[in-house]
């Protein structure tokens, strides 16, 4: 009697466990985890992408000071922060994908129309930020060398925001 | 000013009276060229690659000081400068244009009611503009002087502001332009030598509109006070929020 007790308790406890199991698989299957991930496609784009020009704008601000002489010359730190951006600048060429023509950005659709010339102007700054990095590996004390190469990856960043970025 | 042109001119050493009065003076005619300098080169140095935009700067303390030193001189510069003597009502403006599209309008020795609204349009844009110039910054190299007074958000939406309202002025540019032309085409008047030499024909002015001085050290002095206020201001600035963000 004890023991047919226990087993049927037993028995009620596992199956009430894996339906349990089973309803919470399928809720979980059909929701996003607590905290999820709400954004579209297009959304997670876009953050992407301006996350990584705020962390492009983040290192060469040390170096746009020094260009201008807000900053002190400090070839170290300029040729650190040179080597970030130059490294970022690679990941340029693919946070542009289609889906993320649309939302809220200050991408023109321009780019998407006009693609080749685009793709050009990314190449530029990448051949300018590694020019830049690579004549700071040379000589981190030239602060004329420094400047030069600071200005052409400056005049890419421009000529593209004017033409590809809104007003 | 409407009175019919009656006086008979005093004959001095030849037998000719004058055949042009003085309507401009010396400063607002500097002033009118020194802006449309200012603004070409403006231009230019934004166009013309990062490496010149310092000097876009540099255009922009000149239209401050000029937009500064014309609206002091609508107040205590020569009779055809001053705002009250030519700017008119809603009301005055379009008896004007309905005047002018019947031909029966009256001549203005200096600015008429149309042409002081754009005269009024132009200082309002141009103020605008070079302000938010000096809070602006491109993100890249270049910070407006006093950028370092506002957030990095607040400095980007005057950027924002700065670059879209070029268009409204080039606008207004434009129009003025058509309506220099159109005098000259339409009514035979040419306004574009008066802004030079500042006489006009003697015939489309009254002897009592002629304005006898310029003004010029009361103009020096203010164009003094305006870049002196600037500068001090530029001086004091604290250094821009962005390179220091990190």
């Amino acid at each position: 009697m004890g023991s047919n007790l226990t087993t049927r308790v037993r028995v009620a406890a596992i199956g009430t466990l894996i339906a349990g199991a089973i309803l919470a698989a399928a809720a979980f299957a059909q929701s996003p985890p607590a905290g999820g991930d709400k954004r579209t496609p297009a959304e997670r784009a876009i953050d992407y992408r301006q996350a990584m020009f705020t962390v492009i704008g983040g290192n060469f601000g040390p170096i746009g000071g020094m260009q201008q002489g807000r900053a002190p010359f400090n070839g170290t730190e300029a040729l650190k922060r040179a080597q970030r951006v130059a490294a970022l600048s690679g990941f340029l060429e693919d946070a542009f994908p289609d889906i993320s023509k649309e939302g809220d950005t200050r991408a023109k659709p321009e780019i998407w129309a006009d693609r080749a010339e685009f793709d050009k102007l990314v190449k530029d700054f990448n051949t300018h930020t590694a020019a830049l990095a690579a004549t700071l590996a040379k000589d981190s004390k030239s602060e004329e060398a420094f400047k030069t190469a600071a200005t052409a990856v400056a005049g890419d960043c421009k000529g593209c925001h004017d033409k590809f970025r809104t007003k | 000013m409407s009175e019919p042109l009656t006086e008979v001119e005093p004959v001095n050493t030849g037998d000719v009276a004058p055949a042009t009065r003085r309507v401009w003076d010396l400063p607002i005619r500097v002033f009118h060229w020194a802006l449309v300098l200012a603004i070409v080169g403006a231009y230019a140095t934004n166009r013309a690659g990062i490496e010149y935009f310092k000097y876009h700067l540099w255009c922009g303390y000149a239209v401050v000081v000029l937009i500064g030193f014309r609206t002091v001189w609508g107040l205590v510069g020569t009779y055809h400068a001053r705002f009250w003597n030519f700017v008119r009502g809603p009301a005055a403006t379009m008896r004007f244009i309905l005047a002018t599209l019947r031909g029966t309008e009256r001549r203005y020795a200096g600015h008429n009611p149309l042409g002081a609204v754009m005269v009024i349009a132009l200082l309002a844009g141009l103020l605008t503009q070079s302000i938010t110039g000096l809070f602006a910054n491109d993100e890249i190299l270049n910070f407006g002087p006093l950028s370092g007074y506002v957030s990095s958000d607040r400095s980007l939406a005057l950027t924002s502001l700065h670059r879209q309202l070029f268009y409204w002025i080039m606008g207004a540019v434009l129009l003025h332009v058509i309506a220099v032309i159109l005098h000259r085409v339409l009514k035979k008047e040419d306004l574009v030598k008066p802004m030079f030499n500042g006489h006009k024909p003697a015939h489309s002015v009254n002897p009592h509109e002629e304005i006898a001085s310029s003004r010029v050290v009361l103009a020096l002095l203010i164009v003094l006070a305006i870049a002196g206020v600037l500068s001090w201001y530029v001086s004091q600035a604290p250094l821009p929020q962005a390179d220091s963000f990190m």
